[in-house]
């Protein structure tokens, strides 16, 4: 064997050992969870409503440790009642119209945005859809790609279609899956650990919002709803959980009213 | 108080550049990235980040590196939005990009436009009006004009008494 060849195949082993999915692929993976969730619950048509919630998703977003995304963060306001809010891979976050009619005030947009972008930090929906990619195969299949544009040359070969029609396959279970954890949660200790992450974003220097707003609003969920976060801790242990970091960290802050006012009128049209 | 806070940030720069972080020759690895004259205590501004321009990393502030441009300018962008340079690969963001990174010989199919072209056509109609939504989504998307995003977020902040118009930042220009 040539010598150069032995480094070369540790190297590829090495590679091959985890193989993920790349920022692009998740961002790929997050227009599909998006573009599912959309499918359901279409965007509303607001843009005066989508560029404030953007205005206080970005205010957070570009606070964090992890200010970009491949394409940045999009925020989107999705038409249904359900009080929700999720993110999807690549830094996607969409709220509810539901979930804005329950809000008192900025302060728990805020909050509750801040969660969905420690989840984006903590990279729980890309974790999500690397299992998700596992599960379905894609992940051997996106190698086994890789392997096809080393050995042929790129043309409309029948292998390469046939692993293409295998890919699209998978591409489709990945979304299926990822879909239902993306919007139900990524599990207990994840959300707890989304909810801590969200009280040190809020407060962070360039930020400054209440983070016990997002206790108020976890404790005011209706029951109706709770069976939404099945997968969330009970809801008086997040609220618990939030209340012990904030002590934690010595945190004294206060809604301002001039923003509870701004979001009184930002959401209006949806109170009529 | 400003030096104070200015020499505790460059405290923290010098231990973390200490301590085996990472540095060096590193690659946008993001669209819409930005590089910043300065971002503690508050963002500054300097301009776009091109996908796949070249920096070196020569120092790190919590999530931001500190980079040297090739023209020399020192300049912070999120450490999340960049890989080592040997490591990064063009991706495409568009059908047309796709075309082109192709002609390069890179890349073939994987979760990108191609899939995506499929999977919509498999799914039908429905499906596919979903995805020109998420198009029409990200077009506006506020990232997509970094400069006047971050103008419109110092408004933002400025009404709403947040980040340095608050009390946190009371004093801190």
């Amino acid at each position: 064997m040539p010598r150069i060849l032995f480094p070369l195949l540790l190297l590829g082993a090495a590679a091959c050992a985890r193989p993920r999915l790349t920022e692009s692929q998740e961002y790929y993976v997050g227009r599909g969870v998006a573009a599912n969730a959309i499918a359901e619950n279409p965007l509303v048509s607001n843009a005066d409503l989508e560029r404030y919630v953007a205005q206080v998703g970005y205010t957070i977003a570009l606070e964090s440790d992890r200010p970009e995304t491949f394409k940045g963060y999009s925020f989107g306001v999705l038409r249904s009642d359900s009080i929700n809010a999720f993110a999807a891979p690549g830094g996607f976050v969409f709220v509810t119209t539901g979930a804005l009619r329950a809000m008192r005030n900025e302060d728990e947009l805020a909050g509750v945005l801040a969660h969905e972008i420690a989840h984006v930090n903590l990279r729980h929906p890309e974790e999500a859809a690397n299992r998700a990619s596992a599960k379905a195969g894609a992940l051997d299949l996106l190698g086994g790609v890789a392997k096809l544009v080393v050995a042929i040359a790129y043309r409309d070969d029948p292998d390469r279609r046939e692993t293409m029609t295998k890919l699209v396959e998978a591409f489709g279970k990945v979304l299926d899956d990822l879909a239902q954890e993306v919007v139900n949660g990524y599990g207990r200790e994840s959300e707890l650990e989304a909810d801590r992450m969200a009280v040190d974003l809020l407060t962070r220097p360039g930020v400054g919002y209440d983070p016990g707003a997002l206790k108020d609003f976890v404790l005011r969920l209706p029951p109706k709803d709770r069976g939404h976060w099945a997968t969330h801790p009970t809801l008086e242990g997040r609220a618990r959980n939030i209340e012990e970091e904030i002590r934690r960290r010595g945190i004294r802050a206060e809604i301002d009213p001039v923003r509870t006012r701004r979001f009184l009128e930002a959401t209006a049209a949806l109170r009529r | 108080m400003e030096a104070l806070i200015g020499a505790a940030w460059i405290g923290v720069l010098l231990q973390a550049g200490g301590e085996g972080v990472p540095l060096g020759p590193r690659a946008v690895n993001v669209r819409n990235g930005a590089f910043y004259e300065s971002v503690r205590p508050f963002r500054k501004l300097l301009r776009d980040a091109r996908y796949g321009e070249p920096v070196t990393v020569t120092g790190v502030l919590g999530s931001f590196s500190r980079v040297l441009l090739n023209d020399g300018t020192e300049a912070y962008i999120a450490t999340s939005a960049l890989v080592p340079r040997e490591k990064f690969r063009p991706e495409a963001a568009d059908e047309a990009e796709m075309g082109k990174i192709r002609a390069q010989g890179y890349e073939a199919g994987r979760f990108d436009p191609e899939t995506e072209k499929k999977y919509k056509a498999q799914k039908g109609p429905a499906l596919e009006a979903a995805y020109r939504e998420v198009d029409a989504l990200e077009a506006r998307a506020l990232v997509r004009d970094r400069a006047g995003l971050e103008r419109a977020l110092v408004e933002f902040r400025r009404a709403g008494r947040l980040g340095e118009f608050g009390p946190a930042g009371a004093g801190i220009p």
